[in-house]
C-alpha cells in the first residue's frame, strides 16, 4: 500500500492536479479508502469550489469522494444539501464561497460528498485550524494548479503532485510538463532566518546582498516587474540577488538571462507558483547559469499519475512511471491500478 | 426620521454609533431602523432600561463582556425563519441553524436570570431545543437522528450492512429509501416549529434589543453621560461636552471645556469672538438633541430636555458646493427651511451658525433680525449665532467669554491659544460683541505688515 504510513506522519496535506481529470479525487479517494481503518481522525477540504459530479470544463464523469464513518468534511451550504451520506451538522463558518457558507460536519456512515471549500489562503489557513481543533489527525485539501497559487503550497505539511494523461497524451512530453512542474517545487529553500524576513514582503523588487545577513534587504526602488524595464538605475547596485515577491513571467526570466553577470544572480521569489515562464525560458535561464531559490517549499512527498485521458485514451501507465521515476526521487505511483 | 437618516446627516453622530459594541446582525439592524421618538413615555422607558443596564455594568464590569461573548455566537435567522412562515420545509442546515440560536438564547436567558436583567423578556426556546434534540445531548449540532423515526433508523442499519458488504446497489436504493424518511421527518420538524415560530421571531427582537440597550449603557459608562430628564419647556444642559471632540482633544493632551446653557421655547443669540466654539456649541447641542430622543443618555452633568419634532441647522461647514450652491445659497435655503417648519406649526429645535455671515453687515444684521422675529413670533426653541454687533431685535442673548486676562510672561501660541480662551457662556443685556479678531489673528502669527494695515484701518473707523 503505497505512501498511506508516509501520509500518517503528517497533520495536514493537500493534494494538488496538474490538470483536470488528473486523478486528484481519485487519488483522495484511494487515501480515504485505505485510511479511514487506521483508527485515525480524517478532515477533509477542498480549495475553491470542486467536486462537481460532471466535470464543467470536459463534462465527464467526475467521481465524487466517498467519506467514510466519522470523518469530518467542510464543504458549502450548496454542496452540504446535494450530500449522499448520513452525516451530523457541527458548525457553519462565517466564511462564505458564491455557493454559500461553509458548512463543517462530521459523516454518521459512508457515502457520498461534493467538496467545496475557501478559496483564499487566509481562509484555508483558518479551517485547517478550525478541523485542528477538532481533534483531527489529518487534514486534506483537495486543490488544482489553476487554484493552487492560492492555497497549496505554504499552507500544508505535505503535498501530492497529481499528472496524468488529461495533461498530454504523448508520453515524453507528459513527462517533460511534469518534470517542469517538479522541478520548480524543488528549487532550493533561503534559510531559515531571510524565510521570515522575505515572507512579511509581498511587492515590488528587493536586493539581498549577502544571503546570511537576512536583516539587510534593500528595496530597489521599483513597484513591480512591470516596471523593471524603464528603471534607469542599475538593478545589480546592490549585488546579484534578487527578491521578486510577484510574478515571474517570461520577460523577467528572458531580462535577466541576457544579463552579463548572468551566471552570479540569484533570483529569489516567493514560491514556484509565482513561475508563469514558459518551460523553454525557465531551462535556458538555468542552462547560462541563473539561480532561482524560493521563499515558501513545499514538500512534495509523492507523485500520481492517471493513464487515462478524458478523451478515453489510455496510456501505458508502466512506461509512464519509469519515465518520471528515472527524473526523479519522489516516489511515483499509479493510484488506479 | 429613522436613525440611519440621521448618522448620514450628521458626522459627529455617526462616529458615535459607529463605536458601539454590536455583535450581533439584528441588533445594528434594528438600531439603524430605529425611530426619532418624541413620545415622552416611549423614552422615558427607553432611560429607564439603560440606567437598569448601567447600573449593572457599574456593579461589575465584566457583565457587559459576559454578554458580547454570548452574543457573538448567535447566527442570524430570519433568512430561516421566513422560510418557516412561508409554510417551507426547512433543510438540515436551516434547522442546525435554529438548534444553535436556541441553544444560545437559552444560555442567555439563564445568564440574564442570573443577573436579573428584566429589561426585555427573552421567550422560553426549551421547547424548539426539545423537538431539535432528541437525544438531550444539548450540544449545538444536528442531522435527522434515528431517534425521530425507527423505521429511518432501520434502514440506515441496513445502509450499513449493505456498505461492510460492498453491496453498492443496495447501499444507493436504501439511501433513497432513508432520504425519502428523512424528509418526512424534516417536514414534521418544520410543522412543529412553526407553532414556536412566533416565540422564536420574539427572542430574536428582544435579544437584539438586549444589545442595543447593553450598548448603550457601555457608551453611557465608557463616555461618562448621563440620564436626561424631559421637560415640556427648557432645555438644559450643566457641563455639557462634546465626546466626539474631547476624546480627540485628549489625544493632544487638551482638554475640551464644558459649559452650562439653558434655552427656553425662544431664540437665544450667542455672540463671541472667532475661535470661541460657538459653533461647536452648536453642534453639541444638536448631538445632544439627537442622542436623547434616540434614546440614548446625553454627555452631560445633568440634562434636562424638551422634546422636539425635528432638529434643523444651518451650519456653514455644510458641504453644499457639490450640489453647487455657494454658502449664502445654501445658507439661505436651510434657513427657509426653518421657517416653512416653523410655520407648519412643528415643533422643531433651529439651530443657526452664523447667519448672512458671508454678505455685508448691514444687510446681515437686517437678516438675523428678521429670523429672530419670525422664531420668537413662533416661540421656537433656538440659537442663532453671530459676529454682528448692532443686532438688536429684543431676545435673550449670551456670549462667550473668549480670551481670559493673560498674566504677565506668558506666552500665546497657535498651539495653547485654546487654553486662553474661557468657553463658558454668560447672559448679557446689549449684544457686545467682543473685538479680538486682530489680537486672535497676532497670537496665530500673522504677517505683520497684513495685520498693521488691519489695526489703522480698524482706528479710522474707532
Amino acid at each position: 500500500m503505497p505512501f498511506i504510513n508516509e501520509i500518517l506522519k503528517y497533520s495536514n496535506l493537500s493534494i494538488v492536479g496538474l490538470e483536470k481529470n488528473t486523478g486528484k479525487t481519485e487519488c483522495l479517494n484511494y487515501i480515504l479508502r485505505n485510511i479511514h481503518c487506521k483508527g485515525k481522525k480524517i478532515a477533509v477540504t477542498s480549495v475553491g469550489i470542486d467536486g462537481e459530479t460532471i466535470d464543467q470544463v470536459t463534462r465527464t464523469q467526475k467521481p465524487e469522494i466517498t467519506l467514510f464513518s466519522n470523518m469530518f468534511f467542510v464543504t458549502s451550504e450548496k454542496h452540504y444539501r446535494e450530500k449522499h451520506v448520513t452525516s451530523k451538522i457541527i458548525d457553519i463558518l462565517d466564511i462564505s464561497t458564491p455557493i454559500g457558507r461553509l458548512v463543517v460536519a462530521e459523516t454518521l456512515d459512508q457515502g457520498k460528498v461534493q467538496l467545496s471549500g475557501p478559496s483564499d489562503t487566509t481562509n484555508l489557513k483558518s479551517v485547517i485550524k478550525y478541523l485542528k481543533n477538532l481533534d483531527t489527525d489529518l487534514c486534506m485539501v483537495d486543490g488544482a494548479l489553476s487554484r493552487l497559487s492560492l492555497a497549496a503550497p505554504t499552507v500544508t505539511d505535505a503535498m501530492i503532485l497529481s499528472t496524468g494523461a488529461a495533461l498530454s497524451a504523448n508520453i515524453p512530453q507528459l513527462v517533460r510538463y511534469t518534470m517542469y512542474v517538479v522541478d520548480r517545487i524543488n528549487l532550493q529553500q533561503v534559510n531559515n532566518q531571510l524565510h521570515n524576513t522575505l515572507s512579511s514582503i509581498s511587492s515590488g523588487l528587493w536586493a539581498v546582498p549577502d544571503m546570511n545577513k537576512s536583516d539587510i534587504v534593500l528595496p530597489l526602488n521599483i513597484d513591480s516587474v512591470l516596471a523593471l524595464s524603464k528603471s534607469k538605475e542599475d538593478i545589480f547596485r546592490y549585488g546579484s540577488n534578487i527578491y521578486i515577491p510577484g510574478m515571474i513571467s517570461d520577460k523577467v526570466l528572458l531580462m535577466l538571462k541576457s544579463q552579463k553577470n548572468i551566471a552570479d544572480i540569484t533570483l529569489i521569489i516567493k514560491d514556484f507558483t509565482k513561475i508563469f515562464a514558459q518551460p523553454e525560458t525557465y531551462y535556458a535561464f538555468m542552462a547560462k547559469g541563473g539561480k532561482i531559490m524560493v521563499v515558501d517549499k513545499p514538500n512534495l512527498i509523492a507523485i500520481t499519475v492517471n493513464p487515462w485521458s478524458p478523451s478515453g485514451y489510455l496510456l501505458n501507465s508502466n512506461e509512464l512511471i519509469s519515465q518520471l521515476q528515472a527524473k526523479t526521487d519522489i516516489p511515483v505511483y499509479n493510484i488506479k491500478a | 426620521m429613522n436613525l440611519r437618516e440621521a448618522v448620514n446627516k450628521f458626522p459627529l453622530f455617526k462616529s458615535l454609533i459607529d463605536d458601539l459594541q454590536l455583535a450581533y446582525n439584528v441588533s445594528r439592524d434594528m438600531l439603524y431602523a430605529s425611530c426619532f421618538l418624541s413620545d415622552k413615555k416611549l423614552l422615558e422607558d427607553e432611560y429607564y432600561n439603560v440606567s437598569e443596564m448601567l447600573k449593572l455594568i457599574k456593579k461589575d464590569s465584566s457583565i457587559a463582556s459576559t454578554l458580547h461573548v454570548k452574543l457573538c455566537k448567535l447566527r442570524d435567522i430570519r433568512g430561516s425563519l421566513a422560510n418557516l412562515s412561508n409554510y417551507r420545509t426547512l433543510d438540515d442546515i436551516e434547522l442546525f441553524e435554529i438548534k444553535s440560536f436556541s441553544i444560545n438564547i437559552e444560555e442567555l436567558r439563564k445568564l440574564c436570570k442570573t443577573h436579573r436583567i428584566k429589561v426585555v423578556d427573552i421567550p422560553d426556546l426549551s421547547p424548539v431545543i426539545k423537538t431539535l434534540d432528541p437525544d438531550n445531548t444539548s450540544i449545538p449540532m444536528f442531522y435527522v437522528y434515528d431517534s425521530y423515526s425507527s423505521e429511518l433508523a432501520a434502514i440506515r442499519k441496513k445502509i450499513k450492512k449493505a456498505n461492510t458488504d460492498e453491496d453498492k446497489e443496495l447501499a444507493e436504493n436504501l439511501r433513497f429509501e432513508a432520504e425519502k424518511l428523512e424528509d418526512e421527518v424534516r417536514f414534521k420538524l418544520s410543522e412543529t416549529l412553526r407553532e414556536h415560530s412566533a416565540n422564536i421571531q420574539k427572542a430574536v427582537f428582544a435579544i437584539a434589543n438586549l444589545e442595543i440597550l447593553l450598548a448603550k449603557a457601555v457608551q453611557a459608562f465608557d463616555l461618562n453621560l448621563c440620564c436626561p430628564t424631559i421637560d415640556d419647556n427648557k432645555i438644559e444642559y450643566k457641563q455639557l461636552f462634546n465626546p466626539v471632540i474631547a476624546a480627540s482633544l485628549q489625544k493632544m493632551s487638551k482638554k475640551f471645556q464644558p459649559i452650562d446653557i439653558i434655552l427656553y421655547k425662544s431664540p437665544c443669540l450667542i455672540t463671541g469672538a472667532n475661535m470661541s466654539g460657538k459653533t461647536v456649541i452648536l453642534k453639541t447641542i444638536a448631538l445632544a438633541q439627537y442622542l436623547s430622543q434616540f434614546g440614548f443618555f446625553v454627555p452631560a452633568k445633568s440634562a434636562e430636555i424638551c422634546l422636539v419634532d425635528e432638529i434643523l441647522t444651518s451650519v456653514t461647514d455644510d458641504q453644499d458646493e457639490l450640489k453647487g450652491l455657494s454658502s449664502f445659497a445654501a445658507e439661505v435655503l436651510n434657513v427657509n427651511n426653518i421657517i416653512k417648519a416653523v410655520k407648519s406649526k412643528k415643533i422643531i429645535l433651529a439651530l443657526v451658525d452664523e447667519l448672512a455671515g458671508t454678505t455685508n453687515p448691514i444687510e446681515g444684521t437686517a437678516i438675523v433680525n428678521a429670523l429672530l422675529k419670525i422664531l420668537d413670533l413662533h416661540s421656537t426653541c433656538s440659537i442663532v449665532t453671530t459676529h454682528y454687533s448692532d443686532v438688536d431685535y429684543p431676545v435673550r442673548r449670551l456670549r462667550v467669554k473668549g480670551l481670559r486676562e493673560i498674566t504677565d510672561g506668558v506666552k500665546i501660541t497657535r498651539s495653547n491659544i485654546g487654553d486662553f480662551i474661557d468657553y463658558s457662556l454668560i447672559e448679557v443685556d446689549k449684544s457686545d460683541v467682543p473685538h479680538e479678531a486682530l489680537r486672535i489673528m497676532e497670537i496665530l502669527g500673522c504677517d505683520e505688515e497684513f495685520l498693521s494695515y488691519a489695526k489703522e484701518a480698524e482706528k479710522d473707523k474707532v
